[in-house]
């Protein structure tokens, strides 16, 4: 497939209104027909963590290949960080020593990359490769592998994971010799990493034997290194997979990449983490050539899923669950909030997903499984974080009870950085406002400005961790 | 939750530093904290597992120390801090398998020596050295 | 001859993280999710889709259908609490005294005429704490329980004391195996962990069961916002979450959505408000102890009409005392015997009484000979006990020797707990135990329950 380089100056020209919402005042008079606001909130939110509406209106006016463009090839100028680095009780964020600063470094990556299809993509790589119960400091290093590997293909990706510190500790490759091969790395590496079935106990048994000869070396200040110390390697005939010979650590990786069921299985899960609907037999197919064709790359692959038309379906009524990360991290975003308290860590990890816990090797479930009662009621509770501490506050004496209830909405819609709503909500939401203030005797209603708060404080709330805003 | 890998996430943040949860702490704490110089305060990540302790910096600057213990292994482990001469600056309580905990302690320049005085885990393996430096 | 301080742990070791986790928690629980979030509300967990908007009726009905049904409490020990010091056999005292230098108790309390004492901190609670409830006719202790070859690994022995199987594989509790064959298909409060996280006890292949630390953390909060808008605000609520809509993702954010408040709706009336605890206990609990909290809570819980069948609670003590065993153990029996006398005696003053049986049990045993660091180290053999009005009383089984050791110098079992499975279901529950235990035939039974 034809795959599209960014021109630098078209680039270059949709750039300032991404960085300077503030003067786009005309508004975009016409978007197309086919690339709307409805368009580009969809995409930011599945391939990032949601669009501003400054983004949503400069975008719609590029159109759809440009838009496309930027999320997976960037901008110029590279990776950058937007606006100002968090501080926690005035201290910077020290992700490997202090406790839960790892999530919120990563979070705040979410909420002001200029790529955020590549934390994305990292994120769905730390789920891929889930890995947990490591020391902070390999985790982070794991972190940066994946996030370098991101949209890169994935043969190297493997071999990196296959030596990545946190990875050959947590599922026991590291000290895994030709005397006590361990079969757990190559296991998941068929199951979880690849292929997904079509192996047998034989293959994984065999395998094991080719992974063999990775040893560590432990000092006073933790792990010194891993090393592959060949006389520690089963040198054997190994069959794996139909295929027979000497095989070492890269050949077992080389047969599971080049197997018929590799490029299936990884396709499908990415389409999965991009479109809540299945994907049909046929658009399997196109992706996994398109796949091999690239040398099994992740970037037109994914390029591919964000271009399909299943992406943009039900344009109204979103249909994918928000990842709880995703959650936190886009209501951040849209409302142009940032992490100035470690509350969002404790948060996440009541709602189902502490970044760097993944609760197994199988990574999280997803999709309608982050729902349910409690999860939901952590959603709500967090409204109270974004309304009292950010953008979002709500002021003292700032607002009058005599405003027009489609009034209140509209104060309170741009105080949450003016994100998609449906018009049943903004319906329920008006008639809300109206009826606000009922139980109050007519003559207090003028005075009654402290309750003018309370709605604002509401309507906020609700329109940032409402039933809607937990959908994409 | 028998698996520790969920043993941890859920007793990450939630244990940490607040006993009573999350919102205790959210509405307790001031979110915008003021900006002013404030006196060095430093952390320090240690993991525990049998048997071994690994701190995740090796020099801090002089002033307040605090260690941020997360026990990774199954047995119970402690973390305790000593001057060159062997006195005990300060010792934390037991750490359960897949709890955490934090000691706070002020230190001066000077070398200081970390362990795990739980029964023989010391000898094992579970110590390590800690530098403090001038600010 | 001397041993390595922490056998059991070396042998876990070489149990990787990743195999640990494909023995412990199976992806059959994790595919159970429905929803476990880990903070501290209500979390449920089911093995197939259900709606759980009608939760509390459900309950009801359960509950209303036979208000008389019986309550299985199981109370865990976690670490392996040690049998000797808990209930030191005077009978042998010279030879307990000559294992246990540095943790042997000095001047225990007698359990009058059967060669054991038992350890002071039991003593402590209302009436005499669980001595007290021995002495009364409602406690019968199994000393020496665990079963053959035991496994001194605390994460594989607690799989098979959780599953009632001796087995590498995954597998649901043997309570909820339980609830799988008896209990209701709809009401998740059936199975009850009182904690953030279901207790693998109670893990089930199908059945729905529930997990909560406190009612009073659940419900739809906005700071600031006087009653009266709030109803307004909660039926805008109702509204909103009926808009999402079109697919299963909406579907799942709808229910949620409207069963996070129908929760807070029905539990309301258990939270404290104004300083009043509708779920205050008729009587006095230990203070600033998360036990005896948990077991107030349950006890309050099993009370209201809600179908509870069977519950699982963990101690909040330190039982795995490799060192420091003299204070650990007796803090952890402190606790323990608070909370489960404050329980008993809460029962009591509710009517509940004789309709609840309690379990308490550990991994494992601790080996007979103490170690340098005035502790023990894993072993087998070890203590459970059953509590309640219609427990049986006294003690029910063989006291292992300490003379005549197993090959590796621990105590020789002389109970199944499998056995002790096997006869709660039938004596207790009331159902064939073959359906949750494999071959529960050829343990035998005991007469737990009178």
């Amino acid at each position: 497939m034809a795959r599209r380089r960014a021109i630098p100056g078209r680039i270059r020209a949709a750039a300032p209104a991404i960085a300077a919402p503030a003067a786009t005042s005309a508004p975009v008079a016409v978007a197309s027909a086919a690339w709307t606001e409805a368009h580009v909130h969809r995409l930011f939110w599945r391939a990032g963590f949601g669009a501003t509406a400054a983004e949503a209106r400069a975008w719609s006016a590029r159109g759809k290949r440009a838009t496309i463009d930027w999320i997976v090839d960037g901008p110029p100028g590279g990776t950058r960080l937007r606006g100002r680095a968090p501080h926690i009780d005035g201290r910077k964020l020290d992700p490997v020593n202090e406790w839960g600063h790892d999530v919120l470094w990563w979070l705040d990556r979410m909420v002001r990359s200029n790529r955020p299809l590549v934390e994305k993509m990292t994120l769905f790589w730390h789920d891929h490769f889930a890995t947990a119960e490591q020391d902070t400091p390999l985790m982070l290093r794991q972190n940066r592998l994946f996030r370098s590997h991101a949209l890169g293909a994935f043969r190297p990706l493997l071999r990196g994971v296959t030596r990545d510190p946190a990875m050959q500790l947590f599922l026991s490759l590291a000290d895994s010799t030709k005397d006590h091969p361990n079969e757990n790395y190559a296991r998941e590496l068929m199951e979880l990493f690849t292929l997904g079935k079509g192996y047998s106990e034989r293959d994984v048994r065999e395998a094991s034997r080719a992974l063999t000869g990775f040893r560590t070396k432990w000092g006073n200040r933790g792990m010194e290194w891993i090393r592959y110390v060949p006389e520690e390697h089963d040198g054997g005939v190994k069959r794996i997979l139909g295929k027979r010979g000497r095989f070492g650590v890269d050949d077992v990786l080389d047969i599971v990449c080049d197997h018929p069921r590799h490029a299936p299985f990884l396709v499908t899960k990415l389409w999965q983490f991009f479109v809540a609907t299945p994907p049909s037999n046929a658009t399997v197919r196109r992706l996994a050539a398109t796949y091999r064709r690239s040398g099994l790359r992740i970037k037109p692959v994914v390029r591919q899923i964000l271009e399909h038309p299943a992406l943009y379906a039900r344009l109204h009524q979103p249909d994918m669950v928000k990842a709880p990360v995703v959650f936190v991290a886009g209501a951040l975003r849209t409302s142009g909030a940032t992490i100035a308290h470690d509350y969002p860590t404790w948060m996440l990890s009541t709602m189902g997903q502490q970044l760097f816990y993944p609760p197994s090797v199988a990574g999280w479930d997803w999709g309608t499984r982050w729902m349910s009662s409690n999860a939901m009621r952590q959603r709500f509770v967090i409204g109270n974080y974004l309304v009292n501490y950010g953008p979002a506050r709500v002021d003292k004496g700032a607002y009058k009870a005599s405003l027009e209830p489609d009034r209140a909405f509209a104060i309170a819609h741009a105080a949450v950085g003016s994100p998609p709503v449906s018009e049943a909500t903004r319906a329920t939401l008006i008639r809300l406002a109206s009826r606000w203030f009922d139980d109050l005797p007519k003559s207090w209603r003028d005075d009654a400005d402290w309750r003018a708060e309370s709605l604002q404080r509401t309507l906020r709330h609700l329109l940032l961790a409402g039933p809607e805003a937990q959908l994409c | 939750m028998l698996g520790a890998a969920l043993t941890a996430a859920a007793a990450t943040g939630v244990a940490a530093s607040a006993p009573d949860g999350p919102s205790a702490a959210f509405a307790a704490a001031p979110f915008a904290a003021p900006a002013a110089k404030r006196p060095v305060s430093t952390a320090v990540g240690v993991s525990q597992r049998e048997f071994r302790l690994t701190p995740y910096r090796g020099r801090v600057p002089a002033g307040e120390v605090r260690f941020y213990v997360t026990n990774f292994g199954e047995d119970v482990h402690d973390l305790v801090v000593r001057d060159t001469r062997g006195r005990v600056i300060k010792r934390s309580p037991e750490i359960r398998a897949g709890a955490r905990a934090s000691v706070t302690v002020k230190l001066r320049r000077g070398r200081y020596r970390l362990s795990c005085d739980v029964a023989d885990h010391a000898q094992r393996g579970m110590r390590a050295a800690l530098t403090v430096v001038r600010p | 001859m001397t041993r390595p301080v922490h056998k059991g742990c070396d042998d876990f070791r070489q149990t990787s993280a990743a195999a640990r986790e494909r023995w412990l928690a199976p992806r059959m629980t994790r595919r159970q999710i429905v929803g476990g979030g880990l903070g501290g509300a209500l979390a449920i967990w089911a093995g197939r889709a259900m709606d759980f908007g009608g939760l509390i009726e459900a309950a009801t009905a359960d509950a209303a259908a036979a208000p008389g049904n019986r309550v299985l409490v199981t109370v865990f020990l976690p670490g392996g609490a040690d049998l000797l010091d808990t209930l030191p056999p005077v009978g042998q005292y010279g030879t307990y005294a000559d294992l246990r230098p540095g943790t042997k108790i000095g001047d225990p309390p007698l359990l009058g005429g059967t060669g054991l004492a038992i350890h002071p901190s039991l003593t402590q609670g209302t009436g005499g704490g669980v001595k007290g409830l021995y002495d009364a006719g409602k406690v019968g202790f199994l000393p020496g329980i665990d079963y053959a070859n035991p496994d001194l690994s605390h994460f594989h022995s607690r799989h098979f004391w959780e599953t009632g199987l001796i087995t590498d594989r995954a597998a649901p509790g043997w309570l909820g195996r339980w609830l799988d064959r008896n209990g209701s298909r709809e009401n998740p409060l059936q199975g009850l962990t009182l904690g953030s996280t279901l207790s693998p006890v109670l893990a089930t292949g199908s059945a729905p069961v529930a997990a909560l630390e406190s009612p009073g953390d659940v419900g739809l909060e906005i700071w600031g916002v006087d009653d009266k808008p709030r109803a307004h605000l909660m039926n805008a609520w109702e509204e909103l979450a009926h808009h999402a809509n079109g697919g299963v993702g909406p579907q799942a954010v709808r229910n949620s959505a409207l069963l996070a408040k129908r929760v807070g709706d029905q539990l309301a009336p258990y939270k404290e408000q104004d300083g009043k605890d509708p779920l205050a206990p008729p009587v006095a609990y230990p203070e600033d102890d998360h036990f005896a909290t948990r077991m107030s809570r349950l006890a309050a819980l099993i009370a209201q009409p809600l179908g509870v069948r069977v519950a699982a609670v963990q101690a909040e003590g330190e039982f795995d005392t490799h060192d420091n065993q003299p204070e650990d153990l007796a803090a952890g029996l402190r606790s323990v015997s608070q909370g489960l006398a404050a329980f008993q005696a809460d029962l009591d003053a509710r009517g509940l009484a004789d309709r609840v049986l309690t379990l308490v049990w550990s991994e494992f045993g601790r080996r007979p000979k103490g170690n340098e660091s005035a502790g023990s180290d894993h072993g087998a053999g070890g203590i459970a006990w059953v509590q309640g009005n219609h427990a049986a009383s006294g003690i029910l089984t063989d006291y292992p020797s300490l003379t005549s050791l197993d090959r590796e110098d621990n105590l020789r079992v002389t109970v199944d707990f499998r056995k002790v499975y096997a006869s709660l279901i039938e004596g207790w529950l009331g159902t064939d135990a073959d359906e949750v235990i494999p071959r529960a035939g050829a343990y035998g039974r005991l007469a737990l329950v009178r």
